[in-house]
């Protein structure tokens, strides 16, 4: 099964929610990200993967606004986002989490969800209820009032996804969510991100190294190495990719 | 989240009125002016404490003190008698002072914004050395109230203070006083929320420096003489003191401790250079002795009265405990 047949079967989009192409990023004589073209349409869960170096992080960072790209193009929803602000991108709907913190680790659990929804709650009432029903959904109303950098690592990882899918995000960057995180705590937070998915429509982009959790959430792939695009597709046809395989597990002499 | 408690509006009304009564029915005296200049110290320490809680120290605000004394001086020296309408223009004119630095700087982070605000405080300085217009080194004189108004100054400019204080309280726990604290957490985060880190940031530090230029101007006031030694580096570094000494994690702290080290400014200012190390050393032995700063004293205080729990005021913004 190929792409195009994998997602008409899952029901998402044909339709481009993010069109990249030719992504470059270069510092000095190091291209970090070189001449990058892929799509994630409406209503998938894309992985993109590769080796520590291949520039997950710096195409992330390049998507979201917090570096701005050598040259390229870039086209969310329709309009292009080169040399938008951070929070102008996140405006239109692509927000992300980061690798490390991505929350205010001073301040309660219900204060985390409040800022969060900030701009999209008018009403200190509507931030409240908001907060609450997000601390719901991701797993955490029990413990609204402990402070965000108490909380263990796995419920960490919740509120940072809370807090991005409180803005109600058409395009969720998710930045290494598993990192850390037992089996139990992949598997619930898997579950979020396929409920995020199929029941609310969000498009979500997941960098992440834990391969098994990857191959079960995504519906396509995309494999990085030294900033090149090294393959994409599938599951199925990144896992029998020799070229992916060799990046992963090097090749015979 | 963000209402405030009743019981603290009822206290800060009668504080209000003990403070602003008894300065009116008292004679000006020293005791009086002693109480004017803590007002105005613990202002300017709150200001330094407002850009604190985005994650700045902000050592501008000697330059934009002294801009609004500065202003003040030219207004009244020029014959504009009406003090309200004075200290307003002088802040606002702090304010747009604070909008033109902040939207430069505030771009740089940490030490280097701090860096920026001590050189800026410095060249402001200098320059009012080498302008005629404000009278070079020898400053201007003659900055005095109308004389019927003189009288209510103490008590006027106390009143002016306090209700500066009460502003930064009430911006502190509005919802913009939550994204302050959010910035000062992770502004990256901030900003993946669709809010501007940058304007959040500059819209801090334009309410500080409006509050710190209404103060400037009711120093000018007070005084009656300045001069460009009068707004040198010290000025933030005493703000950063006071706030440090009080404790930081209230609005309280920086009050407490602009008072504390106003009156003991005053105790060792007879014993000449000694004054220095004198201060410096209660500023030590209070950092030392109480980590938290002599807020920590209050909060102590109140848990053995056992009024731990209903003295809202101490309770930190954060995290809900008492300060």
């Amino acid at each position: 099964m190929n792409g195009q047949d994998l997602h008409s079967s899952r029901g998402y989009s044909a339709h481009p929610l993010l069109a990249v192409s030719g992504l470059t990023r270069r510092y000095g004589g190091l291209v970090a990200v070189s001449n990058l073209d892929f799509e994630i349409r409406a209503g998938e869960i894309l992985g993109l993967i590769g080796p520590n170096g291949a520039g997950k992080t710096t195409t992330f960072n390049l998507l979201s606004g917090h570096v701005k790209p050598s040259g390229g193009t870039l086209m969310f929803d329709g309009a292009s986002i080169v040399g938008l602000a951070p929070h102008e991108i996140s405006r239109r709907g692509l927000v992300r989490t980061f690798q490390h913190e991505s929350f205010f680790r001073d301040m309660t659990v219900l204060e985390n969800l409040v800022i969060a929804g900030n701009r999209r709650w008018r009403t200190q009432q509507q931030r409240a209820d908001g907060a609450h029903a997000i601390a719901a959904r991701v797993g955490l109303e029990k413990h609204l009032d402990m402070i965000a950098g108490s909380l263990p690592h796995g419920l960490q990882r919740l509120l940072s996804v809370g807090i991005a899918i409180s803005t109600k995000p058409k395009l969720l960057g998710l930045d290494e969510p598993l990192t850390g995180l037992h089996t139990v705590e992949v598997a619930n937070v898997l579950n979020l991100f396929r409920t995020l998915c199929r029941e609310d429509g969000t498009t979500i982009l997941i960098v992440d190294h834990n391969m098994k959790a990857m191959m079960g959430i995504c519906d396509r792939f995309i494999v990085l190495q030294y900033g090149k695009m090294l393959a994409q597709g599938s599951a199925e046809e990144v896992r029998n990719n020799p070229e992916v395989i060799g990046a992963y597990l090097g090749t015979a002499q | 989240m963000y209402s405030i408690d009743r019981r603290i509006i009822a206290l800060n009304a009668a504080l209000f009125v003990a403070a602003v009564g008894w300065l009116s029915l008292s004679e000006p005296t020293y005791l009086t002016q002693l109480v004017v200049w803590s007002a105005i110290n613990a202002v300017l320490a709150a200001g330094m404490r407002f850009v604190l809680l985005i994650g700045e120290t902000n050592m501008a605000c000697g330059a934009i003190y002294g801009f609004a004394a500065y202003l003040t001086a030219i207004a009244v020296t020029n014959g504009i008698d009406v003090v309200p309408v004075v200290v307003i223009a002088s802040g606002t004119g702090a304010g747009v002072l604070g909008l033109l630095f902040g939207w430069v700087t505030l771009r740089v982070k940490g030490p280097y914004f701090m860096l920026i605000g001590f050189a800026f405080t410095e060249v402001i300085r200098l320059a009012y050395t080498r302008l005629d217009l404000v009278g070079g080194n020898s400053g201007m004189v003659g900055i005095y109230a109308p004389m019927s108004l003189e009288p209510w100054m103490p008590a006027f400019s106390v009143a002016v203070c306090y209700l500066l204080l009460i502003g930064f309280f009430a911006a502190e726990k509005s919802s913009f006083g939550l994204l302050m604290h959010a910035i000062r957490n992770n502004d990256k985060v901030v900003e993946t929320l669709g809010v501007s880190a940058l304007r959040v940031k500059l819209l801090c530090f334009v309410i500080a420096a409006l509050v710190v230029g209404a103060a400037g101007s009711i120093h000018a006031y007070s005084y009656h003489v300045i001069s460009p030694g009068d707004f040198s580096f010290l000025i933030p570094v005493y703000a950063l003191a006071y706030a440090k000494v009080g404790g930081e994690r209230h609005i309280v702290g920086p009050v407490i401790g602009a008072i504390f080290l106003t009156v003991i400014s005053q105790l060792v200012q007879g014993s000449g250079a000694l004054q220095y190390v004198l201060f410096g050393g209660v500023i030590i032995l209070s950092m030392l002795g109480v980590r938290g700063g002599l807020i920590d004293i209050a909060k102590w205080a109140a848990c053995c009265c056992r009024i731990g729990g209903r003295l809202g005021v101490l309770k930190d913004p954060a995290s809900g405990e008492l300060g």
